[in-house]
């Protein structure tokens, strides 16, 4: 399942946001956006809240149509494409506001997600506990992170760390080449941060990474380079440590960050 | 060690023999525990006793109760149907007596229409198919509230075309049935083979519903009622798994719809009527919505509310009433969220009663420590009653 290795960023992007507009009745919420996401590369969106993040997010998976703009994937032109069609084509994400499935078990979440590129999610006349290889897999993708006793739980009594990880591994069932994560910290205790943080640098190097994420701290340890969204418009792009040093980044996002650190 | 004593009944017993002093208590639990054992081996045999119940009286004549046996069958059918998508995917819809009523009319219309009794049920079942295939294009592209109301709507329009369109329904008077399939031996006309054949149909109903919810797509359906956004996010077409489980429960509404008109020889508007719908989903949500034998149940209740109370009562309907609201409010999963919640109760007392047992010689032996035997054994215990654990 292993893609290209990473080391060769001058080859076709992986995802490409080209002059990307989105306007809500005359609010603009993302103004002009472009981003040339490398294959391999681990990428960082910063910018304080109702920058437009999830706005871009939105459209990159399909969630919200752009005004105007388009995207692509792998050089391919995604921008009409439905939700569950990028998703085919190796577009994965997780969400904000944390959507997993709280009815089901943990099984069955993984399941769930490990039929979804597989036609055998139309199959009718089968017990889903059948499917042997999928359920087995779904076991060891909750054993890698630390769900495997959690299995039979319904999603919905699971604990917030938990249900974040759930999360990731959802998207993570479906093998993307690119991973789009909209704040997979968001409302965590440290120690579940270290947790999820982990998670994150375990990924395989072909994978493309986006993560949306206000934890500067733990945005650093999995991301190389990150653009700065302001009021809707991309402010800067550039590797991690340029930004810290960077004024206006300072002044807008990372104003309370001890100024000069070198990591 | 405690664990595997506690994994057979059998193995239990006589590691508590031993202990006078403990005995008396000990052996309570025993017998308790001996008995939940045995209701949970019993589970089946008493389902087994339930079908030969309604065998017998379904082979017992003509009788009342045999008529009332086959009315429930042909109701469980069509609330099993609205359960599929209701319970499932989270699809509540009041327009399902009307498909029930193009299955009846539509055996009816044809054979009028001169067609063999076999081809007039092929033809119900090809037209409850085709409209549901035409129908759920509109319907499924709406959810939640908006898909209730335009069932409902839907369910009206059928009701109006058969009250109205007198050249082919006959209108208010409804159609009789002459004859009923048959093919050598096997001839409906006979009541006794008419009342088997409808007992086959429920039970091939029930297994295909079951075996359909346990599916990937059964599980795909309750994904779309729990989180459709997030369902499209990994790689289903939600709005095609919606439509598929729509056209799936209009068909076996007409399916129900086909033995209603066999058992009763006659259609008539009111089997559709806004009243009828509201019974379906009476049944599904009194029975349990998203269990498919819960609704079963709810048929039983609000068949024999129906034929059975209303001669006695002639305000049966608030009896109906008081007794939705009264299920409702103890159990929102309905009669079979009791009979689901009274299994894991056992389940649990069954977990407690094994953990007990072994540690309870401990400390009648010897004054010593180990009273920390119970908790682990417990711990132990507890994943057993789940089944995928494989490591």
């Amino acid at each position: 399942m292993a893609s290209i290795p990473a080391s060769t960023p001058a080859a076709m992007p992986a995802l490409v946001a080209d002059h990307l507009c989105r306007r809500f009745r005359g609010v603009t919420a993302v103004a002009d956006v472009s981003l040339h996401i490398a294959e391999g590369a681990r990428f960082g969106i910063i910018g304080p809240n109702g920058a437009g993040k999830t706005t871009l997010f939105n459209m990159l998976s399909g969630e919200l149509r752009p005004t105007s703009g388009r995207v692509a994937l792998f050089g391919r032109d995604i921008t009409t494409l439905r939700p569950y069609r990028r998703v085919a084509l190796g577009l994965g994400r997780t969400f904000q506001i944390t959507r997993v499935f709280g009815d089901l078990t943990v099984l069955e979440n993984l399941t769930l997600a490990l039929h979804g590129l597989s036609r055998t999610k139309m199959s009718l006349l089968r017990p889903w506990r059948s499917y042997r290889g999928t359920t087995g897999e779904a076991e060891e993708l909750a054993a890698s992170f630390g769900l495997a006793g959690r299995l039979g739980t319904p999603a919905s009594e699971l604990s917030h760390g938990e249900i974040r990880e759930l999360e990731v591994l959802l998207a993570l069932a479906l093998k993307p080449r690119v991973l789009l994560l909209d704040e997979p910290a968001a409302g965590l205790s440290p120690a579940e941060r270290v947790g999820i943080s982990t998670l994150l640098r375990s990924l395989s190097a072909g994978l493309t990474l986006v993560m949306i994420e206000h934890d500067i701290d733990l945005l650093r340890g999995v991301v190389d380079s990150a653009a700065v969204l302001h009021h809707g418009s991309l402010v800067l792009e550039g590797t991690m440590r340029e930004l810290q040093r960077d004024e206006q980044v300072r002044e807008l996002y990372l104003g309370r960050a001890a100024p000069g650190g070198s990591s | 060690m405690t664990a595997a004593g506690g994994g057979t009944p059998a193995a239990a017993s006589p590691a508590g023999v031993g202990t006078p002093a403990a005995a008396p208590a000990g052996r309570a639990a025993r017998l308790a525990l001996a008995g939940l054992e045995r209701s949970r081996r019993l589970t089946g045999p008493v389902a087994g006793v339930a079908a030969a119940v309604i065998l017998v009286l379904l082979l017992q004549g003509n009788g009342f109760a045999s008529t009332l046996v086959v009315d429930i069958l042909v109701y469980a059918v069509a609330a099993m149907s609205l359960d599929f998508m209701a319970g499932y995917a989270g699809l509540i819809s009041l327009g399902q007596a009307g498909f029930l009523g193009v299955g009846a009319y539509g055996v009816a219309i044809a054979e009028n229409h001169f067609f063999s009794p076999w081809a007039a049920v092929g033809i119900a079942l090809g037209a409850v198919l085709a409209l549901g295939l035409a129908l759920g294009i509109v319907a499924v592209r709406t959810k939640g509230v908006s898909f209730v109301i335009i069932t409902l709507a839907l369910g009206q329009v059928l009701y109006g075309l058969a009250y109205q369109w007198t050249g082919l329904s006959e209108g208010d008077n409804g159609i009789t049935l002459a004859n009923l399939p048959s093919a050598g031996p096997f001839d409906l006309n006979d009541p006794l083979t008419l009342r088997m054949t409808v007992l086959v149909v429920f039970a091939v109903t029930v297994l295909l519903l079951l075996l359909f919810v346990h599916s990937p797509f059964g599980l795909s359906l309750r994904g779309v009622r729990s989180n459709e956004a997030r369902l499209a996010a990994l790689g289903y077409r939600t709005g095609l798994h919606r439509y598929l489980a729509w056209v799936i429960a209009v068909f076996f509404a007409g399916v129900a719809g086909v033995l209603y008109i066999f058992v009763n020889d006659l259609i008539s508007p009111t089997t559709m009527a806004f009243s009828a719908d509201g019974f379906l989903v009476v049944m599904v949500v009194l029975g349990g919505l998203g269990s498919i034998w819960g609704p079963a149940l709810g048929a039983v209740v609000i068949v024999l509310f129906q034929q059975e109370l209303s001669t006695y009562v002639t305000r049966w309907q608030t009896l109906m009433g008081l007794t939705l609201i009264a299920v409702v409010l103890v159990s929102p999963g309905g009669f079979w969220g009791l009979v689901r919640a009274a299994g894991r109760r056992r389940d649990a007392l069954i977990a407690r009663l094994r953990a007990g047992q072994p540690g309870r010689p401990g400390p009648a032996d010897g004054p010593g420590p180990a009273p920390e035997g119970p908790p682990l054994a417990f711990e132990a215990a507890k994943p057993g009653t789940e089944p995928p654990q494989a490591p």
